[in-house]
C-alpha cells in the first residue's frame, strides 16, 4: 500500500517536471519546423520561383495567418491551439485543434515528447473508426473519351475495410472510395476548360461508397478499373486517414494538368510513407498512370493488382463463351426483346440482361427509369434457369506485379495501363521534301498517337497535347523552320462492333506549315475536326469521316488574296496492326477550300509506318501534296524514345 | 442522351431531400437531367456538383453522418443506388452486387439468400414497376417466410 502511494508521487512528480518543460524552445521549435515531415504535413513546396510555400488554398487549414508560407509560425500557433483546452475551434465542424489536425498533433507530440490534455474528439475517431482499415488500393479508371477530363484517365484511393460482422470475407463494394475532384458549383459556363486550365476551381476531397464509383464508372462510363493495393503497414494507414481527415479543412487550387486528382492522392501516400519521395517528379503535368508508376517504382509498394472489367467488357466476355446459335440469338434478340422464348438459354438470356442493362443505363435520368427499361419478360424467364458457372461481375483478376499477365479465365484482359509505353517522346527524324534535305526534333509531352503500340491504351485512340516540331533545312540557307506546334488533338477511331456502333471522330488545333505554299517560314493557325464511321477490327481498320477546316495565315495572300481559307474534306484512313511491333497507317484526304478560285483545293497521301522496339521506335512516312499550285513529295524517317 | 452517377453523392450525404421511408429517396434525384452541357461539365476535370464534403456533412442529412451511410439506412441505400444490377443479378440467382447486398441484409449464407430470391422472383417483383423499398418490404417478408433463412439472417431491423 505504502509503495503505491510511493509510486503514484513518483509519476505525480515526474509528470510535473515534463510539464516544467512543455516550452521547447526556440531552438527547438525552429528545428522541427523544417522537418520534412512537417512540410509534407503543410503541403509544402518550391514553386518555380524558388519560394517554398504550401499548396493549400482554404485558410482553416492554417492556425497562424503566415501558415501558408511560414512552416515555424504555423508550427507555434499549433502548439499553442493543441495546448490550450479553449482554443478556438477549427473549421465547418468547430473541432478542436487537436481533433482538426490529428495527425500533426501525433507528430508534435512524438516529436516535442509532450503530454496534453485531450479532448474527446468524437466526430474524428467515429469517421475513423467506421472504416476498419485494413488496406489502401488506388483505383485507376482507364481513360474515358466521352468528356475531356477523363481522357488521361483517373485515380482515387478506396479504404479497404475487414469483413462485416459474420462474414468471412470483405466486399471490395461495401468498401468506401476518397477521391479528389474539382468543384465546379452550380454556377458554370462556357468558359470550364479554361478555368480547369488556370486553376480556378477550388479542388476538394470526397467518400463515397465504392459501388457508387463502380456505377459511374463501370457500367455507366464502360471504363475498366485497375485496383493497385498499396503496400502499408497499419501505422501507415493510420497516418494516411488522420491526414484525409485533416484535407478536410482546406481546399486546394485545381489545376487540370499538374495539380490533379493524381497528384494530391501522392501527398497522402507520402505521409503514410516518409521514405516514399513521389511527387517531386511532377511540375507541368500529373498524368494519372505515371503516378501509379511513382509508386511503382518504389520499393514494394504496390502488393497486388486486381483488374475490374467495365460492363461492356463484362458482356464481351460472356459473349466470347456463347455457341454460335446463343450468339446468333443474342443478336436477334438484342434489337428486338419480344423474341426471347422459353428456349433461350441462360447464357443468352445473362448476355442480353447485361445488354439491357447497359442501355437503360445510357438512356435513362435515373436509376428508377432505368430499372424500369430492363425488360420484365427477359428476367422472369432468367429467374426459371438454372444458374451458370462463370461469373464475370465477379471477375476481379489478380494479376501479377510482373510484365506478363497470364489469365487463367477465358476473360480478355487487356494490358495494365502502367505497362504501356511512357507519357512522353522525343524523336529526330531526317527528311527530303521537294528534294530539299531537312533535319529536325519533335517533342511531344503526352500521350499517345495512332502509330504507338495500343497496349495499356484506348485502342484506335490519339491524345496530344503540346507537340512541337521544328527542322534545319540541309541546303546552303540552313534555314530554321517550325513545322508544327499542335495544341491539341483528339482522335477515337473505334471500329464498329456487332455490339455497338461507335461514331469516329476527331479533332485538333495549332500551328502548322502548309507544306504546298513551298513558303519555310509560314505558319497556318488552324482548328479542324471531323465525323464518320470505321469498319474492321483494332487489327485492321478503315475509317471514313467528313471533315471542316478552318485556317489563317497570310500565306494564302499570295493565292487567294485573303488571309485564311475553310473548308469541307474527306478523309479515307486506314490502320493496320500487323505484329506486336509493326503498325501500318494509310491516308487519303482531300479538302476544298473556300473562299478563293474554283480550284482551290488540297489532296494530301499519306503511308506511314511504325516499328517499335520499347523504349524506341522507329517511323518511315511519305507524303504527298497535291494543290492546282503545284505538287510536293515528302519521306521522312525518324527514330522516337518514350520517357 | 446520357445519364450519370456523378451527383449521386449530393443527393445520399449532403441533403436532406429524402421522401421515402426505406431509403434517402436516392432513386429518383440520382441522375441529373442529361444535356451533352451538363455531363460534360460534370464529369470535366473529374468534378461533381457537390457542395458539401465528407468530414463536414455532419448531421446534414438522416441519411448519413461523416460521409457514412447510417447503418440502419445502409442496405436501403444501397439498393435504391443498384437496383438495375440488383434486379439483373436476382434473376441470376448470383453476382457481386447481389452478394454485397446479402451482407448488408444481414444474410450470411449468400448462395441460399440468392436462390431463395431466384426461386421467388415473381413475388418479389410482381411487376415492373417495383421500386427498391417495395422490393424490401417483399424481400423481408420472404426471409421471413423461409425457415432456415429467417434464422441466418440477421435483418437490420
Amino acid at each position: 500500500m505504502r509503495f503505491n502511494s510511493l509510486l503514484i508521487l513518483y509519476f505525480l512528480l515526474i509528470s510535473v517536471a515534463t510539464q516544467a518543460t512543455e516550452i521547447p524552445s526556440q531552438e527547438k521549435i525552429s528545428a522541427v519546423s523544417q522537418n520534412p515531415y512537417w512540410k509534407r504535413l503543410l503541403h509544402y513546396r518550391k514553386n518555380w520561383f524558388g519560394v517554398d510555400k504550401s499548396e493549400a488554398d482554404g485558410l482553416d487549414f492554417f492556425l497562424s495567418p503566415h501558415g501558408k508560407t511560414d512552416p515555424k509560425a504555423e508550427l507555434q500557433s499549433d502548439l499553442d491551439a493543441f495546448q490550450n483546452p479553449n482554443s478556438t475551434p477549427v473549421g465547418p465542424l468547430k473541432q478542436h485543434a487537436q481533433c482538426a489536425f490529428p495527425e500533426r498533433y501525433r507528430f508534435l507530440k512524438n516529436i516535442l515528447a509532450l503530454t496534453f490534455s485531450e479532448p474527446p474528439c468524437d466526430d474524428f475517431n467515429t469517421w475513423k473508426n467506421r472504416f476498419k482499415a485494413r488496406s489502401v488500393t488506388l483505383i485507376y479508371a482507364a481513360a474515358y473519351f466521352g468528356s475531356p477530363s477523363s481522357m488521361f484517365g483517373h485515380t482515387f484511393l478506396r479504404i479497404d475495410s475487414a469483413p462485416r460482422e459474420g462474414q468471412k470475407q470483405k466486399n471490395d463494394l461495401l468498401d468506401y472510395g476518397i477521391s479528389f475532384d474539382a468543384v465546379m458549383g452550380p454556377n458554370h459556363d462556357f468558359a470550364y476548360p479554361l478555368r480547369g486550365l488556370l486553376g480556378l476551381y477550388p479542388g476538394m476531397y470526397s467518400q463515397m461508397p465504392y459501388y457508387l464509383k463502380i456505377n459511374t464508372y463501370s457500367n455507366m462510363d464502360s471504363r475498366d478499373l485497375w485496383e493497385y493495393q498499396v503496400n502499408l503497414t497499419p501505422e501507415q494507414i493510420d497516418r494516411l486517414l488522420n491526414h484525409i481527415w485533416e484535407m478536410g479543412t482546406t481546399h486546394f487550387d485545381y489545376y487540370f494538368f499538374n495539380r490533379n486528382c493524381s497528384y494530391q492522392l501522392l501527398t497522402l501516400f507520402e505521409v503514410a510513407n516518409p521514405e516514399w519521395n513521389l511527387k517531386n517528379q511532377f511540375d507541368v503535368k500529373a498524368i494519372p498512370v505515371d503516378t501509379i508508376r511513382s509508386l511503382l517504382q518504389q520499393n514494394q509498394a504496390i502488393r497486388s493488382i486486381h483488374y475490374r472489367p467495365s460492363l461492356l467488357h463484362t458482356l464481351e466476355n460472356r459473349l466470347a463463351l456463347m455457341d454460335e446459335s446463343e450468339l446468333a440469338r443474342f443478336h436477334i434478340t438484342k434489337n428486338n426483346i419480344a423474341l426471347i422464348q422459353e428456349s433461350d438459354t441462360a447464357k443468352t438470356l445473362d448476355a442480353l440482361m447485361d445488354w439491357q442493362k447497359y442501355e437503360a443505363l445510357e438512356n435513362s435520368f435515373s436509376v428508377e427509369e432505368a430499372e424500369r427499361k430492363i425488360d420484365f419478360r427477359l428476367l422472369q424467364l432468367r429467374a426459371k434457369k438454372p444458374n451458370t458457372q462463370e461469373n464475370f461481375s465477379e471477375l476481379s483478376l489478380e494479376t501479377p506485379l510482373g510484365n506478363s499477365l497470364e489469365s487463367s479465365t477465358t476473360a480478355k484482359v487487356p494490358l495494365r495501363p502502367d505497362l504501356g509505353h511512357l507519357s512522353s517522346k522525343f524523336s529526330s527524324f531526317i527528311e527530303s521534301e521537294a528534294h530539299v534535305g531537312a533535319f529536325g526534333f519533335e517533342l511531344r509531352p503526352g500521350f499517345h498517337d495512332l502509330l504507338d503500340p495500343d497496349e495499356g491504351f484506348l485502342p484506335d485512340s490519339a491524345l496530344n497535347i503540346g507537340r512541337v516540331r521544328g527542322s534545319v533545312l540541309l541546303d546552303e540557307t540552313k534555314t530554321a523552320r517550325l513545322d508544327e506546334l499542335l495544341i491539341g488533338e483528339v482522335v477515337s477511331y473505334q471500329p464498329f462492333t456487332r455490339l455497338k456502333k461507335y461514331l469516329s471522330w476527331q479533332v485538333s488545333g495549332g500551328l502548322y506549315r502548309p507544306v504546298e505554299t513551298s513558303c519555310t517560314a509560314c505558319v497556318a493557325e488552324y482548328l479542324q475536326g471531323g465525323a464518320g464511321v470505321t469498319l474492321g477490327t483494332t487489327k485492321a481498320s478503315l475509317s471514313v469521316l467528313f471533315t471542316g477546316h478552318t485556317e489563317f495565315s497570310n500565306t494564302f495572300n499570295d493565292v487567294i488574296g485573303l488571309n485564311y481559307r475553310v473548308g469541307p474534306g474527306t478523309l479515307l484512313l486506314g490502320l493496320f496492326k500487323i505484329s506486336e511491333n509493326l503498325k501500318i497507317l494509310g491516308s487519303l484526304e482531300h479538302i476544298r477550300y473556300f473562299p478563293g478560285p474554283d480550284q482551290h483545293y488540297l489532296s494530301k497521301a499519306e503511308l506511314a509506318l511504325s516499328y517499335h522496339f520499347m523504349p524506341f521506335d522507329l517511323r518511315l512516312q511519305a507524303d504527298s501534296f497535291a494543290s492546282p499550285q503545284q505538287n510536293i513529295e515528302a519521306i521522312n524517317l525518324s527514330l522516337g524514345f518514350w520517357y | 442522351m446520357r445519364l450519370f452517377l456523378i451527383g449521386l453523392m449530393i443527393t445520399g450525404f449532403t441533403t436532406s431531400a429524402f421522401a421515402n421511408s426505406a431509403g434517402c429517396g436516392l432513386g429518383s434525384l440520382i441522375f441529373t437531367k442529361d444535356t451533352i452541357m451538363s455531363q460534360t461539365l460534370a464529369e470535366t476535370f473529374n468534378g461533381s456538383f457537390l457542395t458539401q464534403f465528407f468530414g463536414i456533412t455532419s448531421g446534414t442529412s438522416n441519411c448519413s453522418a461523416h460521409g457514412f451511410a447510417f447503418q440502419e439506412k445502409e442496405a436501403a441505400m444501397y439498393a435504391e443506388a443498384n437496383m438495375p444490377s440488383l434486379k439483373v443479378e436476382m434473376a441470376r440467382g448470383q453476382g457481386e452486387n447481389l452478394t454485397a447486398f446479402s451482407q448488408l441484409m444481414g444474410c450470411n449464407d449468400v448462395s441460399a439468400f440468392s436462390q431463395m430470391i431466384k426461386s421467388k422472383y415473381q413475388n418479389i417483383f410482381p411487376t415492373n414497376d417495383v421500386d427498391a423499398e417495395q422490393m424490401l418490404n417483399h424481400l423481408k417478408s420472404e426471409i421471413q417466410s423461409d425457415a432456415s433463412l429467417n434464422q441466418s439472417c440477421h435483418l437490420a431491423s
